[in-house]
């Protein structure tokens, strides 16, 4: 497993823990899209297996 | 009869016939009952993986989670599926690779390999005391369920729901389990899709409506401190690599490819089934707060009010998806449980296994009859109880290191004396002891 792509997924995972403290949905929504976009990330890499 | 005892009825006989087909294919050895020849496709992997992670907690546990403590539930969820993604992407292809070539068929056997048959047998046993409470906990909300919507006695619900739980299993091995896996993981994701549409035409105003929940909509709040989040994030972070049910899903792929759309495949059925089922209790929260859905005080009630405010037919489909994912949750660990009985502790005798997943479901249906106080702790525990495993896991594939027994027996006696003691570092000092007594039984001793 890359350090670099663990570091960078988690970070921008707790990104709603210190800079959205807006009063509606954007956390929400926010999540969706980073796990949405690792989802992406994951499936276009070539695996090892392949 | 009721409505839902028919439904009930038609469901055990359609999952039966499916488990007798999948018998067809042929049971000659032990990977083909434990494992199913390991020439399953990526699709049916994709859905029994997720059918067996997904457990009734999601619609039950979590819908009432949200809607007590608003957005930091789906962050521990959305948490609990990137680091699965994360996890799986690298260490699925390695586990199904090391799989083949050392013929391991059970998840404790494939580190036996590495670290020797009594660690094989620690590894078993540990994970036959973390599971069977959580097993007999969803048995329990399945025969309440069975209860409350039949009628029936609690007594001949538990019974019932355990003949669920073995019998696919016993019929059809994994195969049976994975193809009635893959159809209960359509009815799942079907109801949490209707009930969804149900409660937003409720109220179609809940995107405007959604400030009124307040301070449930930033994190860290009141509910979700960051020590809250840590300790229960870190268990449920590594289960894909901890919990051999779902460990041992990354063997039955046909090949890499399969291998690679049952994890990608599972996180797209893991993200739309979380996102519906985390907006559906902050949907029924704002109703509360708007005055039409009632004020629900016990967090795990949300869903029960829900169903007993839906039309009966769309809430026999919900309650059956319930059903259906504890079923299927119990099922898989039940035979999971079974392959390490007979692969490593009866050392290689499929009947064993086969009468193991008689006596383990007896013993989980025993512990749901009496329902101890103490078995919803336990339950809670066993994420991480399991952590113990981990580090041998890591090493497996990081070091040459080859002894492991003293690592996951300390690193679990840890792990049983914190969670009694409730502190709420136990997931994160379990692993640091268990790392330490790894590296320092294969570095500093002979």
């Amino acid at each position: 497993m890359r350090l670099l792509e663990v570091v960078i997924v988690l970070l921008a995972m707790i990104v709603p823990f210190f800079a959205i403290k807006r009063y509606d949905l954007s956390s929400y929504f926010y999540w969706v899209c980073v796990t949405a976009l690792y989802l992406i990330y994951i499936s276009a890499r070539r695996w090892e297996v392949e | 009869m009721n409505s839902f005892l028919l439904l009930l009825i038609a469901y055990a006989i359609v999952g039966t016939l499916i488990a007798l087909y999948a018998r067809k294919f042929g049971i000659r050895d032990d990977a083909d009952y434990f494992i199913a020849g390991r020439n399953v496709s990526g699709l049916i992997s994709a859905l029994t993986y997720a059918a067996t992670t997904y457990s009734a907690f999601m619609m039950v546990g979590l819908v009432g989670l949200s809607y007590a403590t608003g957005v930091g539930a789906q962050a521990f969820e959305l948490f609990y599926l990137v680091g699965t993604l994360m996890l799986l992407s690298y260490y699925a292809p390695k586990l199904w690779k090391l799989s083949r070539d050392v013929n391991a068929v059970s998840p404790a056997e494939l580190l036996g390999h590495r670290f020797g048959k009594e660690t094989a047998v620690a590894v078993s046993i540990i994970c036959l005391i973390a599971l069977i409470p959580y097993t007999s906990v969803q048995l329990i909300g399945v025969s309440l369920i069975l209860e409350k919507l039949s009628g029936i006695d609690y007594l001949i619900a538990v019974v019932i729901s355990a003949v669920l739980v073995s019998l696919w299993a016993l019929i059809g091995g994994l195969r049976g389990v994975a193809w009635t896996d893959a159809v209960q993981g359509v009815i799942m994701l079907t109801a949490a899709f209707v009930a969804i549409f149900y409660v937003f035409n409720m109220n179609p105003s809940f995107f405007e409506d959604a400030p009124m929940l307040g301070e449930l909509l930033v994190v860290p709040n009141r509910m979700w401190t960051p020590l809250k989040f840590i300790s229960l994030t870190v268990p449920w972070f590594f289960f894909a690599l901890t919990n051999p049910q779902v460990l041992q899903r990354t063997f039955i792929p046909r090949d890499g490819k399969a291998l690679k759309r049952m994890v990608v495949y599972f996180g797209i059925f893991g993200l739309i089934y979380t996102v519906i089922v985390t907006l559906l209790g902050l949907l029924l929260k704002v109703m509360t707060i708007k005055g039409i859905f009632p004020a629900i005080q016990d967090r795990d009630m949300v869903t029960p009010t829900l169903l007993s405010l839906m039309p009966s037919h769309l809430s026999l489909l919900v309650t059956l998806s319930i059903f259906a994912a504890a079923i299927t949750t119990a099922n898989s660990i039940i035979l999971s449980l079974s392959s390490m009985v007979a692969r490593d502790i009866a050392k290689g005798k499929r009947f064993v296994g086969q009468i193991s997943i008689v006596i383990l479901t007896v013993f989980v249906a025993l512990f749901a009859l009496m329902r101890p106080s103490y078995i919803v702790e336990l339950s809670v525990m066993s994420s991480t109880l399991l952590l113990s495993i981990l580090p041998l896991l890591f090493a497996t594939f990081h070091t040459n290191y080859t002894k492991g027994l003293e690592a996951v027996t300390i690193a679990f006696a840890v792990a049983v004396l914190l969670s009694y003691l409730k502190n709420p570092l136990t997931p994160v000092i379990t692993l640091i002891v268990g790392m330490v007594v790894l590296i320092a039984r294969n570095k500093l001793c002979c």
